[in-house]
């Protein structure tokens, strides 16, 4: 039996601790005069800065956030019922940091890079401040290319490029987080070898989940385990249960790991779901740090507090590395008002935004994406050439839709034209419906959009639409691959194409069998 | 406003009143004795903060106890206190007051915490040390503490000096534990 002699462990020791410097230790310290509700007033630490880190016993850490004549105001994150008054706080020097590196694809952590999923800890070798500011004009270029986030009526109407900051908005139980996470779960075609053999290239992805229920959130991570997403996803949760402090960094967290892919060269996109949460918590500190409050109790800082966050999300020139970070912030609504204080400041900020609205979602439209009032600020510049093409008269073609809907009751009254573009109209309407989880590849995309706004679904039945489309897809799929294949790499739509679809759209209505004898709604 | 923004204003004015006089030195030594009956006395301090005993009283208490025993400045300045009925901070204007004057005199306060009790020679040496550290006239006060273990702790205002044992310990065992030790 092997055993270890006490000179082998004194020379251990004595290499061990041979670099060990024992200099004089020294630190600044303050003293506790109030705490509670997850703030702590300091009297003393004369010379701390904003939004410092600092110690208090038993492990626990603030945030400096209030510098006041005779004393500091801090905010604890973590368990503040573990300090009581008098007790010493010490200034760690540093402001508060968040672990990045590739180790974190994959983990569910907290705000302050903590694991959450009890898979062990997440060996990084970087920390980054999760306060920073955003780059300057000259490090930045357009945004050109685009992100798919598989849901056909944004791709075709609202499409988002990498680098930009579009909103999702809309009353609670619309279809906010799916919209977030079928994005999510597109980008898995970016990480294939084949996209980026095609120029495409791999995007990863953060989801910062603000103030939710923990069971929600851990439906949604399941989700995305099961979808084979959680390989290039880092999950950042801030439960409802969660203090206030850790609820307000958040979204600062997620975007520090956005940005250190951004820094290198990548592509990352993070998602806050949702801000308004993460409002309220600002709200709740400022309240009780007894900063003023403003319009709806909100401090008057609000709006920096989200432009600051938004602002990080950019596209780098090409002499920073061509990086980007794209931000889908989510609001949710009270009834609809879109011109209440958050809301607003957030639309403000960001380039664009999606509506969603429950009439549409309790008429079976979903996602219940009201395209008239959606917005992409940067629009055809960051979409697919062959898209582009099609989506033109997408548009056009349920803009004047829905001008005429009203009259849809007078049923066989209209004259001709008009009864043309409301049935247009309607299987128009029918094919951007999708499934959940279901997002659809770019090139299939352009394809129901192509048959559907050549006229290709008149003497189809709407309840019919959708499984035309589906299986105009497969039959394209078995026989015509080369078709998708030509728009994946040309990602152009050039005539030879367009006149092989026209083909093949023709070889399939005859085949399709409609559910009863032709009948026009 | 916060007790100590008070406490602040009442010794400003007495500062600035010491000033005017011209009678710094025997306030000061006044304000000590203040400090010092009021540390010593714990009824004192009950009766000062007990909103039960009417003001008149308290003023009597004070008056009495103080009458023969400081100037007539700060006597007055103790009733200007009780009218006002900021006669529970008492004790946090002496000692900001006591701060000031310190800082009038540009004098710092430090702390030293040991073992055991330094000998006259390191203690001088500490003193110049200090001194030339903060440029400032150094006035000391000692502790023991054993709990320390070893070495010393100097406390300047917010900054702490420390070089004690207990201090070393606790470093080290936190460097063991993160696992920073390579094992060959």
């Amino acid at each position: 039996m092997a055993e270890v002699r006490p000179d082998e462990v004194s020379a251990i020791l004595r290499k061990q601790l041979a670099g060990f410097d024992n200099e004089v230790d020294i630190y600044d310290v303050g003293t506790v005069l109030q705490i509670g509700d997850g703030i702590a007033r300091v009297y003393g630490l004369s010379k701390v800065m904003a939004g410092e880190l600092v110690e208090f016993p038993n492990d626990v850490y603030g945030m400096v956030l209030n510098l006041e004549e005779d004393s500091v105001g801090c905010v604890i994150f973590g368990d503040y019922t573990l300090i009581k008054e008098g007790d010493t706080v010490k200034r760690t020097k540093r402001v508060a940091s968040f672990p990045v590196g590739d180790a974190m694809l994959g983990r569910v952590v907290n705000p302050l890079g903590v694991p959450l999923d009890g898979k062990g800890p997440v060996h990084t070798e970087q920390f980054l401040p999760i306060e920073r500011k955003a780059y300057g004009v000259i490090a930045r270029q357009p945004v050109k290319q685009a992100l798919q986030t598989g849901i056909t009526a944004i791709d075709a109407m609202i499409p988002i490029g990498r680098g930009q900051r579009e909103l999702i908005i809309g009353d609670r139980q619309t279809g906010k987080t799916s919209v977030a996470i079928d994005t999510i779960i597109n980008q898995k075609r970016t990480h294939t070898k084949e996209s980026m053999e095609n120029g495409i290239r791999p995007v990863y992805c953060i989801y910062v989940a603000i103030g939710q229920k923990s069971s929600t959130i851990a439906q949604v991570v399941a989700k995305l385990h099961e979808q084979g997403a959680m390989d290039y996803t880092t999950v950042i949760v801030a439960s409802a249960s969660d203090s206030a402090p850790l609820q307000f960094i958040s979204p600062y967290s997620g975007a520090t790991m956005g940005e250190y892919f951004r820094d290198n060269g990548k592509d990352a996109l993070v998602i806050y779901d949702d801000l308004s949460k993460q409002a309220a918590a600002y709200r709740e500190l400022s309240l009780l740090l007894r900063r003023p409050p403003g319009r709806e109790a909100y401090p008057g800082d609000v709006f920096y507090l989200h432009s600051r966050l938004l602002e990080r999300a950019s596209k780098l020139s090409d002499a920073e590395g061509g990086g980007s970070l794209t931000a889908l912030p989510i609001i949710e609504t009270q009834q609809g008002d879109v011109s209440a204080y958050i809301p607003t400041n957030v639309i403000s900020i960001t380039d664009g935004q999606i509506y969603l609205e429950p009439n549409l979602f309790n008429a079976g439209v979903r996602p219940a994406i009201n395209v008239g009032i959606s917005v992409s600020r940067v629009g055809g510049n960051a979409q697919n050439k062959a898209m582009r093409k099609v989506a033109g008269s997408l548009k056009l073609d349920l803009a004047q839709y829905r001008e005429l809907e009203s009259f849809a009751k007078f049923g066989s009254d209209l004259d001709k034209a008009t009864q043309k573009t409301l049935s247009k109209g309607a299987r128009l309407v029918e094919l951007l419906k999708q499934g959940l989880y279901q997002p659809a590849p770019v090139e299939n995309q352009i394809v129901s959009v192509f048959i559907g706004t050549n006229d290709y679904l008149e003497t189809i039945r709407i309840d019919d639409v959708k499984r035309f489309e589906k299986e105009f897809i497969e039959y394209v799929e078995l026989k015509y691959n080369d078709i998708f294949e030509k728009i994946r790499i040309e990602k152009a739509l050039s005539d030879t194409i367009i006149n092989s679809i026209k083909k093949v759209a023709e070889e399939f209505l005859p085949k399709f069998k409609r559910s009863e004898s032709v009948a026009l709604v | 406003m916060s007790n100590l923004n008070i406490a602040n204003r009442y010794a400003t004015v007495l500062m600035k009143l010491t000033e005017e006089r011209n009678s710094f030195d025997t306030v000061s030594d006044d304000i000590e004795l203040i400090k010092k009956t009021l540390g010593n006395s714990k009824e004192l301090l009950v009766v000062l903060h007990s909103p039960v005993i009417p003001s008149k009283t308290k003023y009597s208490i004070l008056t009495e106890l103080f009458e023969s025993k400081v100037s007539r400045d700060s006597l007055e300045f103790v009733q200007f206190i009780v009218d006002k009925n900021r006669e529970e901070l008492l004790l946090n204007i002496v000692r900001r007051y006591l701060e000031l004057r310190d800082q009038h005199l540009g004098l710092i306060n430090a702390d030293i915490y040991s073992v055991l009790e330094l000998e006259e020679e390191q203690k001088i040496k500490l003193k110049s040390r200090l001194e030339e550290l903060t440029q400032k006239k150094v006035r000391l006060s000692y502790f023991i503490d054993t709990k320390i273990i070893g070495g010393f702790i100097i406390k300047i205002e917010d900054t702490i000096y420390d070089a004690s044992l207990r201090r070393q310990l606790e470093l080290l065992e936190k460097r063991l534990l993160s696992g920073n030790l390579i094992l060959n």
